[in-house]
């Protein structure tokens, strides 16, 4: 049985890493201003990733879709222990120090979804379900389905949620035309 | 990428061979796509059940240097049981005697290059300084939440250039009697209607290994 034939090219989980791992670090950005939290973060999601492949479908989504899925149950786990008191003891995915110079980029990062952090201030009134479309479709830049995906909900309601939170948005001047 | 981007990918690749990943879409592609999605819908509709499995099955690490027996089996008051695998190739066996004779729904299943291909099983290779030492915890009471026949596994084995090989989920019975060590993808069931279950992702979820080395 040849074993080596998945070997010769680039892996698809290596392009899934490579496509994404640059708004997954966005999404992470936006929500913590630590940049070696952010690292950890995006470690633990990857390295979850690794481990929950048999999650991911591709007759049901994107790469991207599952990938932010995973993101997000990653960071509701690490806020839940925030909230109970108990950060999580040792680093979550084993990633070694961040060099300063990786430290620097990260911090950038977070610099950089400024924007993004109002915006999802201006959403904190919307429920959950409209905030997290506007934050994965006008931020993240996923399809309105992989968003839908993502979400675990209908394209058609996510669409319907998103027009609302648009909508709300606007008549609050937080979002123009 | 930026640097840590690059950094983290490298330690994936590294400390969890990322680069070895054959995600669902190649098997798609590169197998025959009818029958896989086919097994693919079987698996979404067990999350349930696999998920039970994960939270069964827990991966611990510890160093070890000292001369052991094949295995060891600890029995802890509130029914689960601890297996410590010191041998691949001579601890399956009894492993599996004992587990039976305590009633635990789990069987240890070789994985060799030389098993047919047709015993499905989803098979990952790990490095040997990742795992010094394996050692799996089974709780009845969430094996219990399995589907009726259906049995937990953990296959493990060596491929011929030395890398560990690992295999874990739930099947229904009767089980193989060993893997194929074909790496990172199913196996096809010879026979119509597979009896595969998901291979669940708690078994090789690296977060565990790693909050279990500080164990």
């Amino acid at each position: 049985m040849n074993t080596t034939d998945h070997h010769a090219a680039t892996s698809p989980f290596a392009v899934a890493y490579r496509d994404n791992v640059g708004e997954i670090t966005s999404f992470f950005a936006r929500r913590v201003d630590e940049p070696q939290l952010v690292a950890d973060l995006v470690s633990e999601t990857f390295v979850e990733a690794i481990g929950s492949l048999t999650t991911f479908d591709p007759a049901r989504g994107t790469a991207r879709a599952w990938l932010f899925a995973i993101a997000r149950r990653v960071f509701a786990r690490w806020y839940a222990a925030e909230l109970e008191g108990r950060r999580l003891a040792e680093r979550l995915a084993g990633l070694p120090e961040l060099h300063e110079d990786e430290l620097e980029d990260l911090a950038r990062k977070i610099d950089a979804q400024a924007d993004g952090r109002r915006l999802l201030a201006r959403c904190a009134g919307l429920p959950d379900l409209e905030r997290s479309a506007v934050e994965l479709v006008d931020l993240a830049g996923l399809t309105p389905r992989e968003a839908a995906q993502t979400l675990g909900t209908s394209p058609g309601a996510l669409r319907v949620r998103l027009h609302r939170a648009h909508a709300r948005l606007r008549r609050e001047g937080a979002l123009h035309d | 990428m930026t640097d840590f981007e690059q950094r983290l990918w490298d330690h994936l690749a590294d400390e969890f061979n990322a680069d070895d990943i054959v995600m669902p879409i190649d098997r798609t592609i590169a197998s025959q796509t009818r029958q896989r999605r086919r097994r693919l819908t079987i698996t979404a509709g067990l999350t349930a059940a696999t998920a039970a499995v994960a939270a069964a099955v827990v991966l611990l690490i510890s160093a070890t240097t000292a001369t052991q027996p094949a295995y060891a089996l600890v029995q802890h008051p509130d029914g689960s049981v601890t297996v410590t695998v010191h041998n691949l190739r001579t601890a399956i066996k009894p492993i599996n005697t004992h587990l039976r004779e305590l009633g635990i729904p789990v069987r240890f299943i070789p994985i060799t290059d030389a098993c047919p291909a047709s015993n499905g099983g989803w098979v990952y290779p790990v490095k040997p300084s990742q795992y010094p030492q394996l050692r799996w915890t089974f709780t009845r009471q969430e094996s219990r939440k399995w589907p009726a026949g259906y049995w937990g596994y953990i296959g493990i084995g060596r491929s011929d250039d030395g890398r560990l090989l690992l295999a874990g989920g739930a099947m229904k019975s009767p089980l193989p009697s060993c893997f194929n060590s074909t790496l990172g993808r199913f196996a096809s069931p010879s026979s119509s209607g597979s009896n595969l279950v998901a291979p669940q992702s708690g078994l090789f979820r690296p977060l565990l290994v790693q909050r279990a080395r500080s164990v």
